[in-house]
């Protein structure tokens, strides 16, 4: 339902003062959106707040755990560490969320003295990551072991970056290999060059179509929100790990929205569909 | 945080806060705001694109110093670069994107000379690449698929019995074998793939809303 | 050492196993015929119900790594559209996108179809404001086409200066940006109705907005092609259907070594439990 509101600041008089005034309208079929929108997000807050005040558990992903462990043995073995964030852009959140588990792998690196190798195909990305390995060498006294070789861009193109991806495997042998992000159908191809090579393999992504080669291929996959929660996980901050708990809430509401939904259309009753249209 | 910080956390935040604002809310008076929005959205492209140096400059100066010290596969670097900036320089003279389609500055005739090489390099030598590096994915698949679609519980069981009715479904012979196949493809992926999907898209998204919810709040990597 | 050797070299027998089924049938030129899914037939019975002189606006969102699934889609559609009384816009979202139409109008029958009054080509978008803008004015943002001709004298774009008169939007999408575009700026906002050609791996992505309606069909894979050469009677044009032979072969492959995996495996299990009794 269109709504026009129409808000007269100053009536016009003469030609000296012209009437000024703010016309907008609230977007067609988006309003339950908004409203749905204020209701998840005051949820998340709202959970996130009694999270961090009552210091709740939460359960644990397997793999991000282990994460440490990996790196400590490639440290062990004195082989690299393979890092690829992905062929999305750099405004993309599965590249964000990838990015930020960098800092946290570039960080554990850089006190470990395990070199670390990071391949992208976005030159935006490329920059970043630049910056980012090469400030935690520099921060954990390690940045001997940083070179310009150690973060590489390979290729905008999806193909030219598996096969490039698969070269730099095949050559650096590192015992594990990490890639968490945007991926299309080229993770396959970095998965199994991986799995050749690699001692461990962590993958990750919210894109559904990638996920059961991630599944078939990975000691360990994030699935879809995971990925987002990951950096929660490896930090011991209170703030981190209670915006964990913040996304539930609002799942339980799409849960109790959809259950909703489906009883009433089962009886022939619409409200639900009909509300979420306005 | 310190002062920069806190004014580049002030100036994410407004931008989400914006955009966000403009999706739900119409202003066309006095301004007309997803002009605004389409505008810096604009200008952000540009920004984006213009880093596009910084990956050649990236690649030249990685391969070049291979060349240079007869690193090992040096070789295979020289190639690169000259496919590279060979291609470059045939698709701004000879290609959809040229830089004079009109032949204003380049002449026709170089024009004409370059553009059966172009034509060649990317419908013969590229998507033929291309095309190869993706057939990769058949034989990656079929290794993927023996090694993960083991029976070894109960789930696992299900997602063998599920994914060989849906490989045979897609074969075009299933049908003729036995046309139940294919309603049985379509059953499975009309259900119970899109309920699966619907589930991990709807968690994805809620943890994108609060993943960027916080990156707004809080814009500085780790904290 | 034989079962060693074997599990050792497994991912290699199964390599050349699979190059043996695929290599043969496209060789010895075998076809299948092919029958039609539902998902394949919407979009063309679609095309077919469309009154004369329709825009139909097709999108190419795919880049050379996905040739093989895509272009022979393109082919069948483009030389459907030419066939019947239509007005055809090429547009693409990604940037191999007018090189690609431009392979596909060569390999097509145009038939009398004129270039600038009953088709033209006008190339990338570069963004969402162009997306969404060009609903309104198409010359606004594509004051040249492919070719550097100004649109304002193209029949075609004179008969409709705006995307929003567009009866059918048909996106061949290798990925993003595809058919989200589309479906949010064109179908949410205008009601146009939008199709989409996927490759086999994005398919059970795409299933949920045909189920719901948002879309009017799918083509999946070389094997739409495959049925729609055959629902537009001009088998092998794009050369998808004796093809199909082979992925038939591959998939049955699949499914014989994986239950062989299977059978082999549980083998194994029961004779280490016996063992260990």
């Amino acid at each position: 339902m269109q709504q026009s509101i129409r808000n007269i600041l100053n009536p016009s008089t003469d030609n000296c003062k012209k009437s000024a005034y703010v016309m907008f309208e609230l977007a067609k079929g988006r309003m339950a959106q908004a409203l749905l929108l204020m209701i998840v997000l005051t949820a998340i807050f709202a959970a996130s707040r009694i999270a961090s005040k009552r210091k709740l558990k939460t359960r644990g992903i397997p793999g991000i755990e282990r994460l440490d462990k990996w790196i400590k043995q490639a440290a062990d073995l004195n082989r690299p560490v393979f890092f690829t964030p992905g062929t999305g852009a750099v405004t993309t959140p599965d590249t964000l969320a990838a990015l930020a588990l960098l800092d946290h792998v570039a960080k554990r690196c850089a006190e470990l003295s395990v070199r670390l190798i990071v391949a992208n195909a976005d030159f935006n990305v490329h920059q970043v990551t630049e910056d980012m390995v090469r400030n935690a060498y520099d921060k954990a006294g390690n940045g001997q072991l940083y070179s310009s070789d150690s973060v590489r861009y390979i290729s905008g193109r999806q193909f030219a970056f598996a096969a490039g991806v698969m070269g730099l495997l095949r050559r650096e042998k590192p015992a594990l290999n990490i890639f968490v992000g945007d991926y299309q159908a080229e993770a396959l191809e970095i998965a199994e060059a991986g799995r050749d090579e690699a001692i461990a393999q962590f993958g990750g992504t919210s894109n559904v179509d990638q996920l059961p080669f991630f599944m078939a291929t990975c000691d360990h996959t994030l699935i879809g929100e995971e990925l987002y929660t990951a950096q929660g996980y490896l930090t011991d901050d209170p703030h981190a790990i209670s915006s964990l708990v913040g996304p539930d809430a609002g799942k339980i509401i799409a849960i109790l929205l959809i259950l909703a939904g489906a009883l009433l259309a089962s009886f022939g009753n619409q409200l639900i569909s009909t509300f979420l249209k306005l | 945080m310190t002062r920069a910080e806190l004014l580049l956390q002030v100036l994410i935040f407004s931008l989400g806060f914006f955009y966000a604002l403009v999706y739900y809310v119409r202003v066309t008076e006095p301004v007309d705001l997803q002009a605004v929005s389409d505008q810096l959205f604009a200008y952000l492209t540009s920004m984006l694109t213009a880093a596009f140096a910084i990956g050649i400059i990236n690649l030249t100066r990685i391969h070049w110093g291979n060349v240079k010290g007869r690193r090992p596969a040096w070789k295979y670097s020289l190639v690169l670069l000259v496919c590279m900036y060979g291609m470059a320089v045939a698709s701004m003279i000879a290609s959809p994107f040229a830089v004079d389609p009109q032949n204003v500055v380049i002449p026709a005739s170089l024009v004409s000379l370059v553009d059966p090489i172009w034509e060649f390099l990317y419908y013969k030598v590229l998507v033929s690449v291309n095309a190869t590096i993706f057939s990769l994915l058949a034989f990656f698949i079929a290794s993927a698929a023996y090694r993960a679609f083991k029976a070894r519980s109960l789930e696992s069981s299900i997602l063998l019995v599920a994914g060989l009715l849906v490989v045979i479904g897609q074969a075009p012979i299933a049908d003729l074998i036995w046309p139940g196949f294919s309603s049985i493809r379509d059953w499975i992926m009309a259900y119970p793939n899109t309920a699966g999907q619907r589930g991990i898209i709807i968690g994805a998204a809620l943890g994108i809303l609060a993943f960027s919810v916080r990156r707004m709040i809080r814009y500085p990597w780790g904290r | 050492m034989m079962s060693r050797l074997i599990k050792g070299s497994e991912p290699r027998i199964i390599y050349l196993l699979l190059g043996l089924v695929i290599t043969v049938p496209v060789l010895s030129h075998a076809v299948l015929p092919v029958p039609v899914t539902k998902t394949t037939r919407d979009v063309y019975d679609f095309i077919e119900r469309l009154p004369a002189d329709s825009l139909v606006v097709l999108s190419f969102d795919y880049s050379t790594s996905t040739v093989p699934e895509l272009h022979p889609q393109a082919i069948v559609v483009t030389q459907h559209l030419f066939t019947r009384p239509l007005k055809v816009l090429f547009l693409a979202q990604w940037t191999d996108g007018p090189a690609l139409t431009d392979a596909v109008l060569d390999s097509i029958d145009k038939g009398d179809k004129r270039y600038g009054v009953d088709y033209a080509t006008l190339g990338y978008i570069p963004n969402t404001a162009t997306l969404i803008g060009m609903t309104t004015d198409i010359r606004q943002f594509f004051p040249v086409d492919t070719m550097a001709t100004p649109t304002d004298t193209l029949s075609v774009i004179k008969q409709y200066p705006a995307a929003k008169e567009t009866s059918l939007v048909l996106t061949f999408a290798a990925g993003e940006p595809g058919l989200s575009a589309y479906l949010q700026y064109w179908q949410a906002r205008l009601n146009i109705p939008v199709a989409v050609g996927s490759t086999a791996i994005s398919a059970p992505g795409f299933m949920p907005f045909y189920n719901s309606g948002q879309i009017v069909g799918i083509l999946i894979s070389m094997r739409a092609a495959a049925e729609y050469e055959t629902l537009i009677n001009q088998i092998g044009i794009s050369g998808a259907t004796p093809a199909m032979m082979a992925q038939s072969m591959s998939h049955i492959l699949i499914v014989i070594m994986v239950v062989f995996g299977n059978v082999a495996y549980l083998a194994r299990r029961r004779q280490s439990k016996e063992a260990a009794k």
